[in-house]
C-alpha cells in the first residue's frame, strides 16, 4: 500500500449525524463519489459500479466497499476493492477516518473533523497511470466526498446531532 | 484539379494549429487543417518539456509574455473542457551561489511580480524541506506553485477531436506546395493535387512557417531550428515537481520534469542546428544532460534512461512570436515563431488569432460554445493484454483506433494509449499493436508503417520455412486455492512447476506466450499474462487477465518466472535518428513466428544462443544476415534503417536486430515495491531465490538474464524442493499448533 494522501477536513454536522450516515446503505450509496447502481451487500458492505474521472479517462469499477476497524463514533476504516471495466488490473483503497466533534456556529460539537489518509494498492494499468495522477485523482474523489457528506448532512437538518 | 471553397484553412497540425482549429469551431467556423506528416503533433509540438509556463521569466512586453498571462486565464476551462492529463505540480528555480540566490530574489522573483505570477523565496532548509531530493548545495530557491504539467499528445488530439466533433476536417498526409493570395481568398494547393480556396488561411506550420509564408512571397520572418534532447526515467527519486537552475548565459539550462503518466524527462540541450527535420539523439548530449541534472538531483545518478528524444525548437529571426497578418495579405494569418512556449499559450495564441480574423472577415466574434473531444470510451472487457510493460489491454488499443482522429501508424497508436511506450519500446508487443490496427483498418499488418511513409516495419516472409507450432490447448483455471502458483513457462518456470507436481502440489502455470513455448512449457499453462499479485489473508491473490476474460488464482506461494527481454535500442546510447527497422530479437522472433520477415538485410548483434537462433530463422526466411561483434555506435535513415556504423565503418543494412544484452523482465514486481522503476532491475532474491514478501520467490532469467537453459532449469527445480520443504514445514507447524 502507498499512502498518496493525508489531509483533514471539516463537515458540518455532529460526529453522531457523520456515524449514523456512514451506517446507512442507503446515505452512503448517496455520497460515495461516482457510484452507479451501489447496493447493500450485508453489514457495513456495499456493492457495485463506481465511476471515477481520472483527467482524460472515467474509469467505471466493479467496487465492494467495506467498513472496518470501526470504533463508533471515533474510527472506522473504509476499503474498496475494485476491479476497473476495460482495464487490467485491479485496486484496493484503504482510507482511515478519524472523527472529532468540533464546536461551530450552531453550538458545540455540531461540526466534526475528519482527519483521513489514502492508502492505495493497484496492479496492472492503473499502477502504470503514475503515483501524481492517482493522487490527483484521489484528492478530488475525497473532495467530492466530503462535499457530499456535507450536502448530505445538510439535507437531513438537524437530525442526529448532539 | 479540384477546388473547394471554404472559409478556413489551417496549415500544421501541432498544438497552435489544433487550437485554432478548435477555437474557430468553437465559433462556428469549421475549418480543415492540413498536416503533412501522418498525425497531428509530430513537430515541435511532441517533443518538449511538456510544461505549461506561467510565464513567469517571460520578457515583458513580448507577445509571447502577453499571451503566457492570458493563457494562465484560459487553461482552467480549457483543461476542464478537453479532459487532458493535466497536473499542477508546480516548480523549484534553484540557486547554488549567494550571488545566484540574489539573482533569484532581484532578477527572477521581481520579473514574476511584474507579471503577475505568483511566487515565493525559500530559503535552503525551506528548499529540502520542500524537495528532500535536492542537492546539499542549493543555497535557496524560489517556488512557483502554478507551474503545470501536460501530455503533450493528449492536448494536440483533443483541439483536433473537439474541432472535429464541431464540424472541423482533419487531413493528414497532405502538404501544402503552393499558396496564392488573392484579394478575397487564398488558394491552397497540396500535395494530392487538389486546391483550397479559403476566405482565411492560418499558417501554423511550425518549423516550416517561414517556407509556407515564402510560398505566398512573405518573407517577412525566419524560423531556424534549435534542437533539444531529452531523456526519459522511468524511476522518478521522489522528484515531485519540476526542478530547473537559474537561467545562465549559456540559456535556461536543463531541467528535471514529472511527466504526467509518472516518471521523469530530463534535458534539454540547446543547439542550433540547420536541418529542420533532424531529431538524432548523440551519447555526448546523453552524458551532459545526465551531469547537468544530478547537479540538481543526486540520485539521478542511478537514473536508467529508458529513452531519449530530440525536439526543434523555433527560433524566430523577430525575437518574438509573430501572431499577425502576413505581409502578402490579411487573408493569410501567421502564427509562427512560438518557440518554447507553445503548448502553454496555445489557449491564448488560439483565442487571439480566432478575434483578429473573425473580426477582419466579418464572423461571429461571441465567445465560442463548449466543444469537447468524446470521452474514451473502453469496453466492459479488457481482453488480452496487448502492452506487457505497461499492462494494457485489447479493449484499450481498440479505442485509441476508433478515435474521431484515428491513428494510421503505430507510432500515432503509441501515442493514444502508450501501448510500446514501456520498457521494452515495443518489442514485446509492437506486432500484436500493429495487427490491431491493420484489422481496424482492414489493412494487411504488412502495410502498417512506423511513421512517414517509407517506414515500413515487417514483410510478409515464405512462412514455409519456418518451423510450424503444434497448436496450443488452454487448461480451465483450478477453481480451488493453490500451493503455488508459476509466473511463465520458460525453463526454469516449467522445471520448477515440473517438480513440484511430482511432489504432489497444486501448481498452475500462466504463461502469456504459449505460442512462442516449446515442448512442455505448453502443456497445462494458462493463457494469459499476470497482471497483478496482492497479498490476500496470508496467501496470494494473482490476476491473470486473457482474451477470455480476468481469472484470479488463490495461492500460498507464488514463483515468479517471468523471463527476461532484449534490452532495446532506446535504452542505450546509440546515435542517430529513429527510423523503423531498428528491433531487438525478441521482435525478430515474434515477427517470424508470424511469418513476417523482419527485413532483407540484417545487421545482427549478438553472440548467443539467443542471436544464433535468430540468424538461422532469419536466413531461413530469407534474410541476409551479417553478425556484428559489438551494438552499433550509431545509425543512420530516416523512414527506414539504411545503416549501421560497426567496428569497421558503415555497414549497408535496413534491420538492426540487437541480440547481445539481455534484461530482467520484472515488470511484475514493481506493483509490489521490490523493484524500482529503472529498466532491468533485478528481483531482490537471497541465494535461495526468496524474495522479501512470504511465499513469494524468483528464478531463472528474471534473475539472472544471462543463465542458459540448462541452468534455468536446474535452478527452478531447486527452487521446487525449497517451496516443498517450506510447504512442509508450514504443514507440520500447523499440525503442531492443532495438536
Amino acid at each position: 500500500m502507498t499512502e498518496l494522501v493525508r489531509d483533514r477536513a471539516r463537515v458540518h454536522g455532529s460526529r453522531e449525524a457523520v456515524w449514523a450516515l456512514i451506517e446507512d446503505p442507503a446515505s452512503l450509496a448517496r455520497v460515495l463519489p461516482g457510484a452507479e447502481s451501489v447496493v447493500a451487500d450485508g453489514p457495513g458492505r456495499l456493492r457495485g459500479v463506481v465511476a471515477t474521472r481520472i483527467q482524460f479517462l472515467t474509469v467505471r469499477a466493479d467496487v465492494v466497499a467495506a467498513f472496518h476497524d470501526a470504533d463508533p463514533p471515533r474510527h472506522v476504516r473504509l476499503q474498496l476493492d475494485g476491479r476497473p471495466r476495460g482495464l487490467a488490473g485491479s485496486f484496493t483503497v484503504s482510507v482511515p477516518f478519524d472523527l472529532v466533534a468540533r464546536d461551530g456556529p450552531g453550538g458545540p460539537a455540531t461540526e466534526t473533523e475528519i482527519t483521513y489518509a489514502v492508502d492505495l494498492q493497484v496492479t496492472g494499468r492503473l499502477a502504470t497511470f503514475g503515483a501524481p495522477l492517482l493522487r490527483d485523482t484521489m484528492r478530488r474523489q475525497i473532495a467530492a466526498l466530503v462535499a457530499n457528506v456535507d450536502r448530505e448532512l445538510a439535507s437531513h437538518g438537524p437530525v442526529g446531532r448532539s | 484539379m479540384t477546388t473547394s471553397r471554404i472559409p478556413l484553412v489551417v496549415i500544421g497540425g501541432g498544438v497552435i494549429g489544433c487550437a485554432v482549429l478548435r477555437e474557430l469551431a468553437r465559433r462556428g467556423v469549421p475549418g480543415v487543417l492540413v498536416e503533412a506528416e501522418p498525425d497531428v503533433c509530430e513537430g515541435t509540438s511532441k517533443a518538449n518539456s511538456a510544461i505549461v509556463h506561467t510565464g513567469f521569466d517571460s520578457k515583458p512586453g513580448t507577445i509571447e509574455s502577453r499571451m503566457l498571462r492570458r493563457a494562465a486565464e484560459l487553461w482552467p476551462a480549457t483543461i476542464d473542457e478537453l479532459d487532458v492529463p493535466f497536473l499542477s505540480v508546480g516548480a523549484l528555480m534553484l540557486a547554488r551561489t549567494l550571488g545566484d540566490a540574489s539573482r533569484l530574489e532581484r532578477e527572477v522573483a521581481a520579473n514574476a511580480a511584474t507579471l503577475g505570477v505568483r511566487t515565493e523565496l525559500l530559503d535552503s532548509a525551506a528548499s529540502r524541506d520542500a524537495a528532500p531530493y535536492l542537492a546539499p548545495d542549493v543555497v535557496a530557491a524560489l517556488s512557483i506553485p502554478d507551474e503545470a504539467v501536460v501530455d503533450p499528445f493528449w492536448l494536440t488530439r483533443a483541439y483536433a477531436e473537439a474541432a472535429i466533433v464541431g464540424g472541423a476536417e482533419v487531413r493528414l498526409s497532405t502538404a501544402v506546395v503552393g499558396l496564392e493570395v488573392r484579394a478575397d481568398s487564398v488558394v491552397v494547393r497540396l500535395s494530392d493535387g487538389t486546391e483550397l480556396e479559403a476566405e482565411q488561411v492560418v499558417d501554423a506550420a511550425g518549423i516550416h512557417a517561414d517556407e509556407v509564408a515564402a510560398l505566398a512571397g512573405d518573407r517577412s520572418f525566419a524560423v531556424s531550428p534549435r534542437v533539444g534532447q531529452f531523456l526519459v526515467s522511468e524511476e522518478t527519486f521522489g522528484v515531485d515537481r519540476i526542478v530547473l537552475p537559474i537561467p545562465g548565459a549559456l540559456g535556461k539550462g536543463m531541467l528535471v520534469t514529472p511527466i504526467v503518466f509518472g516518471g521523469l524527462l530530463l534535458g534539454p540541450t540547446a543547439v542550433d542546428a540547420t536541418d529542420r527535420d533532424d531529431r538524432s539523439t548523440d551519447p555526448t548530449s546523453r552524458e551532459r544532460i545526465l551531469a547537468a541534472t544530478r547537479a540538481m538531483v543526486p540520485a539521478l545518478a542511478d537514473a536508467v534512461p529508458v529513452r531519449g528524444f530530440a525536439g526543434i525548437r523555433h527560433v524566430s529571426s523577430t525575437g518574438d512570436f509573430v501572431v499577425r497578418p502576413s505581409t502578402a495579405g490579411d487573408r493569410l494569418y501567421l502564427a509562427a515563431g512560438i518557440r518554447s512556449t507553445g503548448i502553454s499559450t496555445s489557449p491564448a495564441v488560439a483565442e487571439a488569432i480566432a478575434d483578429d480574423v473573425s473580426a477582419r472577415r466579418g464572423w461571429d466574434r461571441r465567445p465560442g460554445v463548449r466543444l469537447a473531444p468524446p470521452p474514451v470510451a473502453l469496453a466492459d472487457e479488457p481482453g488480452a493484454t496487448v502492452c506487457v510493460c505497461r499492462s494494457i489491454a485489447r479493449a484499450e488499443v481498440d479505442s485509441a483506433c476508433r478515435r474521431p482522429l484515428a491513428p494510421r501508424t503505430l507510432d500515432a497508436v503509441k501515442r493514444r494509449g502508450g501501448a510500446t511506450f514501456g520498457d521494452c519500446q515495443g518489442n514485446l508487443c509492437a506486432l500484436d499493436v500493429a495487427s490491431i490496427l491493420a484489422a481496424e483498418r482492414a489493412a494487411d499488418v504488412a502495410s502498417v508503417e512506423k511513421h512517414r511513409p517509407g517506414s515500413w516495419l515487417w514483410e510478409p516472409a515464405n512462412s514455409s520455412t519456418l518451423r510450424p507450432e503444434p497448436a496450443a490447448s488452454i487448461q480451465a483455471p483450478p477453481a480451488d486455492e493453490l500451493d503455488v502458483v508459476v509466473v511463465g513457462a520458460g525453463r526454469s518456470g516449467t522445471a520448477a512447476a515440473e517438480a513440484m507436481r511430482a511432489g504432489g502440489l497444486g501448481v498452475a502455470v500462466v504463461e502469456r506466450e504459449r505460442a512462442l513455448a516449446r515442448g512442455a512449457a505448453r502443456d497445462g499453462a494458462i493463457d494469459g499474462t499476470v497482471v497483478g499479485i496482492s497479498p490476500l489473508d496470508g496467501r496470494w491473490l494473482v490476476l491473470v487477465q486473457s482474451e477470455a476474460g480476468a481469472v484470479e488464482l488463490r495461492s500460498r506461494h507464488v514463483v515468479v518466472a517471468s523471463g527476461a527481454y532484449v534490452e532495446p535500442r532506446e535504452h542505450r546510447p546509440i546515435a542517430g535518428p529513429r527510423p523503423s527497422g531498428v528491433m531487438t530479437a525478441d521482435l525478430a522472433r515474434r515477427l517470424l513466428h508470424a511469418g513476417l520477415r523482419p527485413g532483407r538485410r540484417v545487421a545482427l548483434v549478438g553472440d548467443n544462443a539467443v542471436a544464433d537462433a535468430v540468424a538461422l530463422d532469419l536466413e531461413a526466411a530469407g534474410s541476409a544476415v551479417v553478425r556484428l561483434e559489438a551494438p552499433p555506435e550509431a545509425v543512420a535513415g530516416d523512414a527506414r534503417l539504411t545503416a549501421v556504423a560497426g567496428a569497421d565503418g558503415w555497414v549497408d543494412a535496413d534491420t538492426l536486430v540487437l541480440a547481445d544484452r539481455l534484461l530482467p523482465q520484472a515488470f511484475l514486481l514493481r506493483g509490489l515495491g521490490l523493484v524500482d522503476g529503472r529498466p532491468g532491475s533485478r528481483p531482490p532474491v537471497d541465494d535461495d531465490g526468496r524474495l522479501p514478501l512470504p511465499g513469494l520467490w524468483a528464478v531463472g532469467c528474471c534473475v539472472e538474464p544471462d543463465w542458459d537453459h540448462d541452468r534455468c532449469a536446474a535452478a527452478g527445480r531447486a527452487l521446487a524442493a525449497r517451496i516443498e520443504a517450506a510447504l512442509e514445514r508450514h504443514s507440520a507447524d500447523r499440525e503442531a499448533v492443532r495438536r
